[in-house]
């Protein structure tokens, strides 16, 4: 079976820099295209920042082509632990990919669970 | 390349390697050597063969492997023991498997029942052994899945029964970081059946305590599909380990007349439970030897496409190039006003130099690959000649640049075939003759000087040069009051047109072999010559250049040409006194250097070079070997200098020319053409060598 | 690039009797020596000017050696010479025609190339047997381009002596 290549573990964290950082005042976060390990990286950083601070947001995964394990793994922890502290996060439009993925991956239960939006 | 296209290739590169050991496990079961490791070494081949023609859908593949899997379970089960009649069946039976994964690859089909034949003699010869002693597939065992009544078992066919595999995954933290996706898996087991898959996701941290790059999912997998528990395995093969996988059967194996069909109602999907169904199929299986999946390899190796790696050659040979161009721009340039330029443009050749070797060792393969095929070309040839010839191997591990040994299996499979057919005698002659019945033949190969020399010696009768020489006269090729050495006789025959074998035999045809496989030899830069003594014995040398695609030169100068002469051939160089060279009665001349007399080779005439320096006192000769043609010395204007060239062809836009092996491009971005002195030698004729070398 | 069998703009450009599909051949046309020659654009893979050539050793006449062609080592053939009519004494005006047959890249030597003409396949005309000269045996039809008479070379019979064993 082929395989990707391995990664090297990426906890590149530069000085001063506040993990809430990545996420927009209005806390939209897009999913890009290709939503890899590294996205799931940024991503579970960005997150956990903004449900340090209790702020609602909003991913948005319209865009989404390629969704990855790690990244569905990190969106679920996500969920978990912002519906567990009663701040919302919700979803825009997750692709067809999104979905397809979460399926194949075995998490569809979970993320049927999660709030949609237009 | 998408994952398929991916899988299809590693495949054929697998089945490359797998159907090389299982021609040797076929040979060594043919010599009399059916001991276990053997018996094993094959089914794993055929078995690793098998697995991945039913991911691809390969079905006839399949069907026949399957069948000539079974004979080998059952042969080292102990339950049938090899004679030469069913070894014989083997060989002929790894032909076809070989011959039905060529097909594969190449998108083709073999004509229909191709291979019932053979499939069909393994499969009585299996059933005469008693098959109906197998019993139930509960003892967990391989074979079990193997049911000789039902071949195609395992071929996911929409007749065969649906059989339902949960799957339990529970992988190591760092299944991300090792370069895993789970969805690949599932994909992969996506084309054998219906798959569905549920997460447990109960291990997953908070977020505040959340690391995205471990893994903290386990995963069940329901598989319901025709194919057998190797391909569920097969999928997992090398991505996974087997202690984080267990696979179940969830219906009872087809084995089973009683059981029909899959099992019932899906169990609810909790994760983790330990299943209680039938028959559990650990991926490693310590009770059957042999019998295990693929151990996942240690990564000490990668495959290379070599379109890759012939783009890196030459790019490294254009920069070659390119460093020398720009070194010689640089040199009219006084080295001390600019030293740190200088010494730079030193470095940077050093650098280029380092780089072309190292990308040349990356290119060579132990001659191992074509001398492996010739064992079995010698007990055909034996059987085919009714002769009995043993061949003893040497040297395999002699490493030359991959395009040198694409090169090798032609002419070595003639002189091979030279040996046996002409060289070794009957067996009643040989016992006639005082010698063993079995003739020997010995193939080595070992660097010497550079080069690659590959040696085919037998035991047999040696050439009769009676005989060659006569033919050669009737054939006008030589004028009947020539004089010759013995081994000039004796390479005679590689003129062509030449064979006095009694009787022509269909093997090596009218002759035509030897004087085509010369030519090809020497249009690579190499040569190949025979030694040979009467009633003894031969020898075929056989020397090729470690590379075909660069060479260290000495550039020289002729007239207003230049050329480059390889490093390997040139003994010295000297400035002779007028007094040392002599002309002979014949016409030609000789430099007397250190009590010998070295026959010249002017470059200027005998390339036709105007302005080419007339004297060798005046100019500069150099030693050269010759290889047949012995030592010579070319006579030429000046070194111009030394380096390491990229060999490019002149014959793939033009021809093959004699005294020529091919050209560069020198620093100055003109051609040079590179020499090919025995070729030289042998064109310009010598002092006092006969027409018949000269005209070959 | 010849567009046999489809509608030619460049034909109906040229006034020809065009929108039937009519087999046209494009030609690259050259001289030498004052005569005109045209070769079938499909094959000519580019135009150069003269590079000096290193030579082969025991060649016909009408080889002048190779040169270096990006890389890869490309004969040159006199065309001049090779046509029976003595040899070229090239200079940097003087154009060579890289041509491509089989796998074969070779470079023809001509005194220059005039330009692309298109040449209905209906009127090309037959080589009037005039009796083996070089000339003759590497043509493969007559065509007439603006009054002017093109003899068609083929590129096979040119290279044959070198490329037959």
């Amino acid at each position: 079976m082929p395989k990707a290549a391995a990664h090297k573990s990426r906890k590149l964290r530069k000085p001063d820099e506040s993990p809430g950082d990545h996420i927009a005042a209005d806390g939209a976060v897009a999913l890009a295209a290709v939503a890899d390990m590294e996205a799931a990286c940024e991503l579970a950083e960005a997150l956990r920042g903004a449900l340090e601070r209790q702020m609602p947001v909003v991913i948005d995964a319209t865009a989404v082509e390629d969704m990855s394990t790690p990244c569905a793994q990190a969106l679920v922890s996500a969920a978990t632990s912002f519906a567990a502290a009663n701040v919302t996060l919700v979803f825009r439009q997750p692709s067809d990919a999104f979905i397809a993925a979460f399926n194949r991956i075995g998490l569809y239960a979970a993320m049927m669970q999660w709030s949609f939006v237009e | 390349m998408d994952e398929l296209d991916q899988l299809r290739q590693t495949y054929f590169q697998d089945c490359d390697e797998l159907l090389g050991e299982l021609e040797s496990a076929l040979m060594a079961l043919d010599n009399g050597r059916a001991d276990g490791d053997t018996l094993n070494d094959a089914f794993r081949a055929i078995h690793s063969i098998k697995g991945g023609a039913d991911i691809l859908h390969f079905d006839r593949l399949v069907r026949f492997a399957h069948t000539f899997e079974s004979m080998l379970d059952r042969l080292r089960l102990g339950k049938l023991a090899v004679d030469p009649e069913l070894a014989s069946l083997m060989l002929r039976a790894g032909d076809a498997i070989a011959d039905l994964v060529r097909a594969a690859q190449a998108g083709s089909e073999m004509p229909d029942g191709y291979e019932n034949e053979i499939a069909d003699a393994l499969q009585s010869l299996a059933l005469a052994a008693g098959a109906a002693a197998e019993t139930a597939a509960a003892n967990g065992e391989e074979s079990a899945a193997l049911n000789e009544r039902d071949p195609a078992a395992t071929v996911p066919t929409a007749d065969a029964p649906l059989r339902h595999y949960r799957i339990l995954l529970s992988p190591p933290a760092d299944l991300f970081l090792q370069g895993n996706e789970p969805q690949l898996l599932i994909r992969a087991l996506e084309r054998l059946g219906s798959v569905k898959t549920v997460a447990d996701a109960s291990a997953l941290p908070p977020l505040a305590s959340f690391d995205a790059e471990q893994c903290y999912l386990r995963w069940t997998v329901d598989v319901r599909t025709t194919a057998g528990p190797e391909a569920i395995r097969d999928v997992f093969d090398l991505a996974v380990d087997k202690s984080d996988l267990e696979i179940t059967e969830l219906t009872a194996p087809p084995a089973d007349a009683a059981v029909a069909g899959t099992s019932d109602a899906v169990p609810a999907p909790t994760p983790a439970t330990a299943p209680s169904g039938p028959s559990p199929i650990k991926p490693a299986s310590g009770t059957v030897p042999g019998v295990q999946a693929k151990a996942a390899p240690t990564v000490n190796s990668i495959r290379v496409d070599l379109e890759k790696l012939d783009y890196l050659v030459n790019l490294v040979g254009e920069l070659v190039i390119s460093q020398s161009m720009l070194a010689e721009q640089l040199s009219v340039l006084p080295t001390d006003k600019f030293p740190t330029l200088s010494r730079s443009i030193e470095e940077m050749s050093q650098h280029a130099r380092n780089l072309q070797d190292g990308v040349m060792a990356v290119r060579t393969q132990p001659v191992k690959s074509v001398f492996a095929r010739m064992p079995r070309l010698v007990r055909d040839l034996a059987v085919e000649t009714g002769k009995n010839v043993r061949l003893l191997v040497s040297g395999e591990t002699t490493e030359v640049d991959k395009t040198v040994v694409e090169q090798l299996f032609d002419p070595l499979l003639h002189m091979i075939r030279n040996a046996v057919d002409h060289g070794i005698e009957s067996p009643a002659e040989r016992g006639a003759n005082g010698k063993p019945a079995q003739g020997t033949v010995r193939l080595s190969a070992a660097h010497v000087g550079g080069r690659i020399v590959i040696q085919v010696t037998d035991d047999g009768r040696g050439i009769d040069r009676a005989r060659v020489r006569a033919r050669a006269v009737e054939r006008g090729l030589l004028d009947a009051d020539s004089v010759l050495t013995e081994e000039q006789l004796d390479n005679l025959i590689f003129l062509p047109g030449l064979s006095t074998a009694e009787t022509v035999s269909d093997i090596s045809g009218r002759g035509v072999g030897m004087d085509v496989v010369r030519r090809n030899v020497e249009r690579l830069g190499g040569r190949v010559l025979i030694r040979s003594v009467a009633g003894k014995g031969s020898t075929f040398y056989l020397s090729l250049p470690l590379t075909l695609a660069v060479l260290d030169g000495m550039i020289i100068g002729v007239g207003r040409e230049t050329y480059v002469v390889p490093l390997t051939v040139i003994l010295e160089s000297l400035r002779p006194q007028a007094r040392d060279v002599h002309r002979l009665v014949g016409g030609g001349e000789v430099l007397y250097v250190r009590g010998e007399y070295v026959p010249l080779v002017y470059l200027g005439r005998a390339f036709d070079v105007p302005d080419a320096t007339k004297e060798p006192w005046e100019g500069l000769v150099m030693l050269v070997d010759a290889d047949a043609g012995g030592k010579i010395g070319v006579v030429v204007d000046e070194i111009v200098g030394q380096q390491q060239v990229v060999i490019k062809s002149v014959e793939s836009n033009y021809r093959a020319l004699r005294g020529i092996a091919g050209a560069t491009i020198l620093g100055n971005g003109r051609v040079a053409l590179i020499l090919d002195v025995a070729g030289l030698a042998e064109a310009v004729g010598g002092a006092g060598q006969s027409p018949a070398s000269a005209a070959a | 690039m010849s567009l046999v069998g489809f509608y030619d703009p460049l034909a109906a450009l040229m006034g020809e009797t065009g929108g039937d599909a009519r087999s046209m051949l494009q030609v690259v046309c050259f001289t030498i020596g004052g005569e005109s020659y045209g070769i079938d654009i499909r094959q000519v893979r580019e135009i150069r000017a003269w590079s000096a050539t290193t030579s082969l050793p025991n060649t016909p006449e009408f080889v002048m050696g190779v040169i270096n062609l990006r890389g890869t080592i490309v004969p040159i053939l006199d065309l001049r010479a090779r046509f029976g009519r003595g040899q070229s004494e090239p200079t940097k005006a003087h154009v060579v025609v890289i041509v491509a047959i089989d796998e074969r890249v070779i470079g023809m030597l001509v005194d220059a190339v005039s330009d692309i003409a298109t040449v209905p396949e209906d009127e090309i005309r037959p080589v009037p047997e005039i009796g083996g000269s070089d000339a003759a045996e590497c043509l493969n039809g007559l065509a007439t381009v603006n009054d002017q008479l093109i003899a068609l070379v083929s590129v096979e019979r040119i290279t044959a002596p070198i490329t037959v064993h």
